[in-house]
């Protein structure tokens, strides 16, 4: 084989790899995306205590279980029912960002804070924090 | 923080790849010019990715969650700048390999830096004044080393510094300081002018007045290209800090009557338009640069003539502004598109970087790091192919420079930086 050849060869390897890592970012780029959109149906490592209940039916104390994306509101179709005069049918949602909870408001008529503060957009919310939802009062705690 | 240290093995894989295919470039360009392989052409390369993949591992203490895409990406690129600089002029690809470890330190520095990014908005003012105050001194006692006419380097026994590199990122944290202050009032508050409601331009004149005095100092220095530069990244910054359109709209249309304006005052600005729309007509003279960078891309086609084996070499200035016309010779189309896939992809990592910080401030500043990157690449890519009139910037990371190098990298630390915060805030 002549330099020639090899040259040839080479430039063809050379173009050839340069696609390869493209395609590489675009392959562990997918990965990474995925793992952070989709959520995973595992049990979260949390829970809600209920600390003020309202007229939801809940007993204080009682520990609701957290999913990996909990959507909370008195309509049915939600993952956590709270039956309160002061919740939207669509109120929140909560969901575990690898990391972190994150809370958001999903418009609901009587607000969303964490620990005293309104949430407008996605908010971390840490252990140990107090979410109020309308007048109902839950806490963020270990599972 | 927790000290914890976490191999980055995502970024290490990338790295390493990268790096094969930098060495691999080499070797071609070594056989190509011996025929034979002369295994010290590849030290550039193994000292680059070393050192990259040192600062991997320092980036596993120093900043564990930060992104781990930009680094090899950025270096893939830079690789295959130094590659076509030594490829073109070996003393050139030495210093170019020299900067690039310094920009790889800068990135180990402001990763390490205990400080939050954030920090940076405090001192905006102090910022913008440093940046302008580079630029008059440039002006004032600069070098002029590549006998343009204009003084636009300041250098210190025998090392010389372009102050505009460093004053685009000087503006970028201006104007994220300042828009993330305002953008409410930017956002919201109008003029209202009987039926026509106007936005409240008087709270724009700070950034109008940092912004107009850098243009006025890149005119002076008659550095439309990096004049072009600061349009746009303001531009961009502010539409994406109040997201109402009537800001670039108007920006826009403020530019078009400026270059109809200087089209017919500035006899240069003319004889640009003129090369542009008639390039061949003017081959001999003004038009010999684009004409010739236009030969080496359609002597390249789709595969290029192979590393080291086409006449990049016949186009002016082609380490710097033009590289992309030797690239295209050598690499072909196939090449420019993939090393323009990956810039793209740095400009998407940026604003997801931006997207993910929970940081106005940040928010902005990574927009406007990223405006830059994406920006400078448009106007050069743009003027080397005759889709625009030809304005001088280096295309990011791959042109020879030793200040754009040195810029660019610090660019990438402080994305680097905003994406390690990003989980961090409380």
């Amino acid at each position: 084989m002549s330099v020639d050849d090899a040259l040839l060869i080479g430039r063809v390897v050379f173009l050839l790899a340069l696609y390869l890592f493209l395609v590489l970012l675009g392959v562990l780029l997918w990965r990474e995306l995925r793992s952070r959109v989709s959520p995973s149906s595992e049990r979260a490592p949390c829970d809600l205590l209920v600390v003020e209940p309202f007229d939801t039916g809940l007993e204080v104390g009682e520990r609701i279980p957290l999913l990996a994306v909990s959507s909370i509101g008195r309509g049915p179709e939600n993952d956590i029912v709270l039956n309160d005069s002061f919740m939207s049918t669509s109120h929140a949602r909560l969901l575990w960002d690898r990391k972190r909870w994150l809370l958001e408001d999903l418009g609901s008529t009587n607000g969303t804070r964490v620990s005293g503060r309104p949430v407008r957009k996605a908010v971390p919310v840490k252990e140990g924090e107090t979410i109020e939802l309308g007048r109902v009062r839950l806490k963020l705690v270990p599972a | 923080m927790t000290a914890r240290y976490r191999v980055r093995w995502l970024e290490l894989l990338l790295l390493v790849v990268s790096g094969g295919i930098q060495v691999l470039g080499f070797v071609l360009l070594s056989v190509a010019q011996h025929r034979h392989l002369v295994t010290s052409d590849l030290r550039y390369p193994v000292v680059f990715i070393v050192s990259t993949i040192a600062l991997s591992l320092w980036l596993g203490r120093a900043a564990p969650g930060a992104d781990q895409f930009l680094l090899p990406v950025v270096t893939l690129l830079t690789g295959v700048g130094i590659l076509m600089v030594t490829r073109l002029d070996s003393g050139l690809g030495h210093r170019q390999v020299l900067w690039t470890l310094a920009g790889e330190l800068a990135i180990a520095i402001v990763l390490a830096l205990p400080r939050s990014v954030t920090q940076l908005r405090l001192y905006k003012y102090t910022w913008a004044s440093i940046g302008l105050l580079l630029i008059v001194l440039t002006i004032l006692g600069g070098t002029d080393i590549n006998g343009s006419g204009y003084r636009r380097w300041i250098g210190f026994h025998g090392v010389y510094f372009q102050p505009v590199e460093l004053l685009k990122i000087l503006i970028a944290v201006f104007f994220a300081a300042y828009l993330d202050e305002k953008h409410e009032l930017l956002a919201s508050a109008r003029i209202r002018l009987k039926m026509i409601r106007l936005p409240p331009f008087q709270y724009l004149a700070p950034l109008v007045l940092v912004w107009g005095l850098s243009l006025a100092l890149l005119v002076k220095q008659n550095d439309l290209g990096s004049a072009l530069l600061f349009l746009g990244i303001f531009l961009a910054m502010i539409y994406v800090g109040t997201a109402r359109a009537v800001y670039p709209v108007t920006g826009i249309a403020m530019f078009v009557v400026g270059a109809i304006g200087a089209f017919h005052l500035f006899p240069h600005v003319r004889d640009r338009t003129e090369v542009w729309l008639n390039p061949f007509a003017h081959s001999s003279t003004t038009g010999f640069q684009l004409v010739q960078g236009l030969i080496a891309l359609s002597s390249g086609g789709i595969g290029g003539q192979g590393l080291g084996l086409g006449m990049p070499y016949k186009v002016p200035v082609v380490t710097t502004d033009f590289i992309l016309a030797a690239i295209g010779e050598e690499l072909g189309l196939a090449g420019v598109v993939c090393l323009l896939a990956l810039l793209l992809f740095l400009v998407f990592r940026g604003l997801t970087i931006g997207i993910g910080s929970e940081d106005g401030f940040q928010k902005l500043l990574a927009t406007g790091l990223v405006a830059t990157i994406a920006i400078q690449t448009i106007v050069i890519v743009g003027g080397t192919t005759r889709l625009m009139p030809l304005t001088g910037v280096p295309l990011p990371f791959l042109s020879y420079g030793g200040s754009s190098a040195l810029a660019d990298f610090l660019m990438i630390g402080l994305l680097l930086k905003i994406s390690a915060e990003a989980g961090t805030v409380p």
